[in-house]
């Protein structure tokens, strides 16, 4: 084995996470002082570059992304067809942001497998029930989020949760977790209860995504009930342009 | 609670449902961040460059291939090719400064604008952009040679070929500067 195909040897257990040499290196090392020294200096560099690590991305980055997807969504009009489920998963994302990204993300992620471990021990509607009602309050965003979606697995909409979840539709500060109670509610659209639920969330919504998301759900179900909120929404000079061009739209179609 | 690919996201993205978009920036945009910073070393050009970089996955969602594996590879190449036209420009800009016939000139050296500036940065800054690259996607951003080998259009073996020998520069470079 000759300098070169030593030094090669060196990075090569270095990224296979070997702590030995091949016994042909090691001989060569032993009787070459310029590769001892080479050696040295590679195996220095390579640990220095192993302990590099990521420096935090700006906030700005976040901000900057979150208005653009929001556009996009908007001028796309289609955030009617986003799963609740992924919604959960993009919304939790938004949170990550807000909260701070590196120590939100261990956060989230701490919280979805509190959760998620919990579930894996409710057998019965009773008890998942108890587990959104116990989560609703949690004063983590991701675990509101987490809890809101576990409704998806209901068949039937229980009155107390539909309560809870209409609430949370109202009152909740962050706007993720609304959305979140937007489609876990969507499932259960046609319930009395829950379409007033809806109705009621859209007029007093002011989140662009969110107002579009309930336009187009409630639109959908042919709600002439809407009519109020959308004239509303138009005439507001508050309301995002392209939210009242959406409310327009639907208003002429219903 | 199985964990969604990055492929499912992206092809949903694909397919209108824009808000997947959320969990794949939450995923990428550190590390796409730091991608450019070790390639520029300039934070608020890495910052321009990332914003600019998930706008070009929105926008081009359309051309994404699903395929296993492939969302990672899709958007390296796409930040490569990023920073590929940032270069261009700068090359542009340069060559429109100085007039006619220098189209040929060194890409000047990007700002440096970190105060906590390493002197393995430095090292780094000084190899020529094709050790930089192969060696930030390599030992920084952890790409297997058969990734970066499909973001670089070469095959493993002349990946592993340009890392080592990258490597190597970097060593003496470092050793020299620190001499």
């Amino acid at each position: 084995m000759n300098c070169e195909e030593t030094m090669a040897a060196i990075i090569d257990a270095r990224e296979k996470g070997e702590a030995v040499l091949s016994t042909e290196a090691d001989l060569h090392l032993a009787g070459c002082a310029a590769c001892q020294k080479e050696a040295a200096e590679l195996r220095h560099l390579l640990a220095e570059m192993d302990n590099t690590v990521f420096k935090p991305a700006p906030a700005a980055l976040g901000k900057g992304f979150y208005d653009m997807l929001s556009a996009e969504m908007l001028s796309a009009d289609n955030p009617v067809k986003i799963s609740r489920r992924y919604a959960y998963l993009s919304a939790a994302a938004c949170i990550i942001f807000l909260a701070g990204i590196g120590f939100a993300t261990l956060l989230i992620n701490r919280n979805t497998n509190k959760v998620a471990a919990e579930r894996v021990t409710v057998n019965n509607g009773g008890e998942k029930e108890n587990l959104l009602l116990t989560h609703i309050q949690d004063p983590s965003s991701a675990m509101r989020i987490q809890a809101v979606n576990e409704v998806e697995s209901l068949s039937q909409p229980d009155p107390k949760l539909v309560t809870v979840l209409i609430q949370v539709l109202n009152k909740d500060s962050n706007s993720n977790v609304r959305m979140a109670a937007v489609y876990a509610l969507s499932k259960f659209a046609d319930d009395t209860r829950v379409r007033n639920g809806l109705i009621g969330a859209l007029e007093k919504e002011t989140e662009p995504v969110i107002q579009v998301l309930l336009i187009n759900l409630l639109a959908d179900k042919k709600e002439e009930r809407v009519t109020h909120a959308l004239q509303t929404i138009i005439q507001n000079p508050a309301t995002r342009r392209q939210v009242q061009e959406i409310a327009g739209n639907k208003l002429r179609a219903l | 609670m199985q964990e969604i690919s990055d492929e499912t996201y992206m092809e949903r993205v694909k397919n209108g449902q824009l808000a997947n978009m959320a969990p794949l920036f939450e995923r990428y945009h550190v590390r796409m961040y730091n991608f450019f910073l070790q390639l520029t070393h300039d934070k608020a050009l890495s910052q321009e460059l990332s914003q600019e970089l998930f706008y070009r996955v929105l926008r081009h969602r359309s051309g994404y291939r699903p395929a296993p594996g492939s969302f990672k590879k899709w958007i390296y190449t796409i930040a490569r090719n990023l920073h590929i036209d940032y270069r261009r420009e700068q090359v542009r800009v340069r060559s429109d400064s100085v007039g006619e016939g220098h189209e040929n000139i060194a890409v000047p050296p990007e700002r440096y604008t970190e105060t906590d500036y390493s002197r393995l940065d430095g090292a780094l800054q000084e190899l020529d952009i094709e050790q930089r690259e192969v060696l930030v996607m390599s030992r920084y951003q952890g790409l297997k040679y058969e990734e970066i080998a499909v973001i670089l259009g070469l095959s493993v073996n002349a990946v592993k070929v340009r890392v080592h020998r990258s490597i190597l520069a970097l060593r003496k470079v470092y050793f020299k500067n620190n001499q």
